[in-house]
């Protein structure tokens, strides 16, 4: 419509040259030339360098659009079906994405208890995971060992775990994070993401985290050194951790009340309260007392030694 | 063109003509029988001659030099045309032109007029350059979007993604649009490792990492077997991941210096990550040390702390720590410890700096036996034995004097004096002990600070664990040899992208608000990636809808212009009348 109209004042511009050029032919002999000048508009366009530079306004804004538009497609066609892309998470894993899996690696030490690997996954999500190195699980043994040149009393363990063999290990053993997972063997669990750290500014574990620590009340997955299609239950951030007893108060506790059995005290083989410290006499004077009343629920943990490359694929769905 | 040949037709049948000629004329014959309208320059008009505003930004300096720019394309452009046009006419053969040929290309206006019409004879018309600067304009924005698909597809979509290992065992995967990722493993017991990972200035760097260390493995093994805590926690590299130990952090290598204090959002602290980015040939530097730098103007600090958690909670997910690079150079890395040189062992000694576990423990380095057998000691020594001869001589007169009495209890007088004379002894022995120690002290910082004897990096070798880096680096686009148009396209992308996912840069002046109020509501709820694409959805729409305004607006102006009030006045008291 728009070009008819702007077609009209052309035509009868040119009608009226028409009719000029007819009357002059009629008085010059019935004689009729008629000139058509079909690109005119055009022409007078270029001759107006106003209407020119807003054409070229419009051209540049249309290139920028297009190319915005296309760019926002190419994002969308990137962040749906990604093409080897390799990125990072803020807690340091390593995030290679294809079309139609991701795969994470994550470094994992061994003496962390409940270590953030940052990833999180929605309830429904089908992940594999593998893990590769070996741990110690006491430092203070290994220097002893090595010092004397004896054959280490705690051998090195891969990530399916194990105990060491003593009577003392197998009483504790239904203290560990996981009663139905080996000792030792690598645990994953999925933690709500509202949870910033789980521990406090001094270093110490926030009691309020108790329940996902020891394992009590929480979604834990025995991983060891690889398990398939696991389906996640619900939605979170992955925590990983040996599974070793985690000493919370209720798990001293109960160590205790197990301890402290009539007619059969130290049947775990506690140690005794730090002989450095002043012990509380009220309460106990096993090394436990000591753990509770420091809250050092990772006593058993920051002994350890090694650490773990952690390998997670991910299914897209 | 129907009511033309409707006219011609009607024309041939009523027979009022016997001879009809029709000539049609080509595009090129048009344009360039153009009459001449404006001047040759013909953009020029288009620019205000006199500018009145008041910016301080556009002045009438920066709109000539604009106008030169504009000028000189044009100029160039109109010498290609008058080429072409004196081929295409024949103009170059004969140096004469037909009357009608000069009185077309003689311009008319008020300027050219002025300047004698005869000097521009032999111009071509403006029409003629225009129309060349619309086909460049046409040329370039269809080569412009056949380069940006051509870029997106390859660069963005499909990318290489060449995978490479350099030769400090750094595996780097471009990705890109100029961007590389890298990562590798960092043993935390060296100080300031090479990572091989060259940046440029203006490059933006992002780190994180994974894994956790411990900065002294005796005191690890100590604390195992008495069943103790941990004097430090253990450095996650993380603020959140709980208990960094700001304890003796200013004997840290990053903490040493007065200006690494300054930032109060970033404190140094004890096992923290650490970068710089150096030549390599020189090497790293092992701390800030003011005086390397005194001389230079505006110098950046070469060590800085990686702060982890600088950008969380307080912008959008997967935001890492990241930091633009102020030189070139390679990328180092360390962790934040104490680095026992000549100095340090000074104000470790001193004691202004550290607690009295950490000067302890340096001083246990030096056992009695080497300190003595040291041979820079030997003057030391001797006096050390003369004090200790000195020592026992009073000591053995204490002895006896107190022997005396007790036998000679009888008169009191003489336990008076003999108690007196032991407390002048015990007096000296003190001066004699404290004299003794304090030449012990100064053979122990004597053989503390011969460098055969103490490794300035010996506290980084106890650290025990490591760490996974990863590092992804932009490159700056305009510190690089590609050619331009792809410089303009990677930085159009990263301008998208950074919408589409942005970081705390994007965001940093939405600054967070107090508790409470409603921008708080608004942050929080942004903070959310789905809402923040739901955002930026929005501001597209809109951001359309303003592009169609002008762009309409530059098709139709005259709806778009009201007319001038003083006008109206006029009209409007022209219609009373």
């Amino acid at each position: 419509m728009e070009n008819e109209k702007n077609q009209k004042p052309f035509d009868e511009e040119a009608k009226r040259e028409a009719e000029n050029t007819q009357q002059n032919s009629s008085e010059e002999g019935k004689k009729m030339e008629i000139e058509i000048t079909r690109y005119k508009a055009i022409v007078r366009a270029f001759n107006e360098p106003k209407k020119l530079a807003k054409l070229i306004i419009v051209i540049a804004l249309i290139i920028t659009l297009v190319f915005l538009g296309v760019t926002l497609i190419a994002l969308v066609v990137k962040s749906y079906y990604p093409y080897k892309t390799v990125n990072s998470n803020e807690y340091g894993a390593t995030v290679i994405e294809n079309e139609d899996n991701e795969i994470i690696y994550w470094l994992f030490n061994s003496a962390d208890l409940w270590a953030n690997s940052g990833i999180h996954v929605k309830a429904g999500d089908v992940i594999s995971v593998r893990t590769s190195g070996a741990f110690h699980t006491a430092i203070h043994h290994l220097v002893q060992d090595a010092e004397s040149n004896c054959v280490l009393r705690d051998r090195w363990l891969d990530p399916m775990g194990g105990d060491h063999g003593g009577a003392k290990d197998k009483k504790r053993s239904k203290y560990r994070i996981s009663q139905t997972a080996e000792f030792n063997t690598i645990l994953m669990q999925v933690m709500p993401d509202t949870i910033m750290s789980l521990k406090d500014d001094s270093g110490r574990y926030k009691k309020v985290y108790d329940r996902y620590l020891d394992g009590s009340g929480a979604d834990i997955y025995a991983i060891g050194s690889g398990k398939e299609k696991i389906t996640i239950r619900n939605e979170g951030i992955l925590y990983f951790a040996v599974n070793d007893i985690a000493l919370t108060d209720k798990v001293i506790e109960t160590m205790l009340a197990y301890d402290s059995f009539p007619g059969d005290t130290n049947r775990l083989g506690l140690k005794e309260y730090p002989n450095f410290k002043d012990p509380d006499t009220t309460s106990g004077n096993t090394e436990l007392h000591y753990y509770k009343k420091e809250h050092f629920v990772d006593a058993w943990y920051v002994d350890n030694v090694g650490s773990f490359l952690v390998v997670i694929e991910r299914k897209k769905q | 063109m129907a009511s033309l040949f409707s006219l011609i037709k009607q024309a041939i049948f009523s027979r009022t003509q016997s001879d009809v000629t029709i000539h049609e004329r080509t595009f090129v014959t048009e344009l360039l029988e153009a009459e001449h309208k404006g001047d040759p320059f013909a953009l020029y008009d288009f620019f205000p001659r006199k500018y009145r505003g008041k910016n301080l930004v556009i002045t009438r300096h920066l709109i000539f030099i604009f106008r030169c720019i504009v000028l000189l394309f044009i100029g160039l452009i109109y010498i290609v045309y008058d080429l072409i046009h004196k081929i295409v006419t024949g103009q170059w053969k004969s140096k004469r032109l037909s009357p009608e040929v000069l009185k077309r290309r003689v311009p008319n206006t008020k300027w050219a007029k002025r300047l004698h019409a005869d000097k521009w004879r032999g111009m071509p018309s403006s029409t003629g350059v225009n129309a060349i600067i619309f086909t460049f304009v046409i040329i370039q924005a269809i080569l412009l979007l056949v380069f940006a698909l051509n870029f997106l597809i390859r660069e963005v979509v499909m990318p290489d993604n060449e995978a490479s290992i350099n030769n400090k065992g750094v595996v780097s995967i471009d990705q890109g649009v100029l961007e590389t990722q890298h990562f590798f493993l960092l043993n935390s017991a060296t100080c300031w490792t090479s990572s091989g990972i060259a940046v440029s200035k203006g490059d933006r760097v992002y780190i994180s990492a994974s894994g956790s260390m411990y900065s002294d493995v005796g005191e690890m093994n100590t604390a195992a077997d008495k069943n103790d805590t941990l004097k430090y926690p253990r450095s996650l590299f993380y603020r959140d991941g709980g208990g960094i130990s700001e304890k003796d952090v200013e004997c840290c290598i990053y903490g040493r210096c007065s200006s690494d204090m300054k930032d109060t959002n970033n404190r140094p602290y004890f096992g923290s990550l650490l970068y710089q980015i150096c030549d390599e040939t020189h090497g790293a530097e092992l701390y800030n040390n003011p005086d390397n730098h005194k001389n230079k103007e505006k110098d950046s600090i070469p060590v800085n702390q990686v702060d982890f958690d600088k950008f969380k909670n307080k912008i959008l997910a997967d935001d890492m720590f990241h930091f633009d690079a102020d030189k070139s150079g390679i990328l180092y890395f360390s962790f934040n410890d104490i680095l026992l040189d000549r100095d340090m062992i000074d104000k470790i000694v001193k004691g202004d700096v550290c607690s009295k576990e950490v000067r302890d423990d340096m001083l246990k380095m030096a056992s009695a036996k080497e300190v003595e057998e040291y041979s820079m000691n030997k003057e030391l020594m001797v006096e050390r034995n003369f004090y200790k001869e000195e020592e026992k001589n009073l000591k053995g007169k204490i002895d006896s004097l107190e022997t005396i009495n007790k036998e000679k209890k009888s008169n009191h007088n003489d336990s008076i004096l003999i108690a007196l004379q032991i407390d002048s002894l015990e007096k000296k022995l003190q001066i004699c002990q404290d004299t003794i120690d304090s030449l012990f002290l100064e053979a122990q910082i004597r053989w503390l600070k011969d460098s055969d004897h103490v490794d300035d990096k010996i506290w980084f070798a106890d650290n025990l664990g490591e760490a996974l880096i990863n590092v992804r680096v932009e490159r700056n686009i305009w510190n690089n040899d590609m050619p331009l148009y792809k410089k303009l396209l990677v930085a159009m992308y990263r301008g998208v992208n950074e919408l589409w996912k942005p970081t705390s840069t994007t965001i940093s002046w939405w600054s967070k608000p107090s508790e409470d109020s409603w921008s708080r509501k608004v942050h929080d709820w942004l903070e959310k990636p789905r809402h923040y694409r739901l955002y930026l959805a929005i501001l597209i729409v809109i951001a359309y809808f303003t592009l169609d305004a002008i762009v309409s607006s530059c098709l139709k102006p005259k709806k778009c212009r009201t007319r001038p009030r003083r006008r109206r006045r006029k009209q409007s008291a022209e219609v009373q009348e």
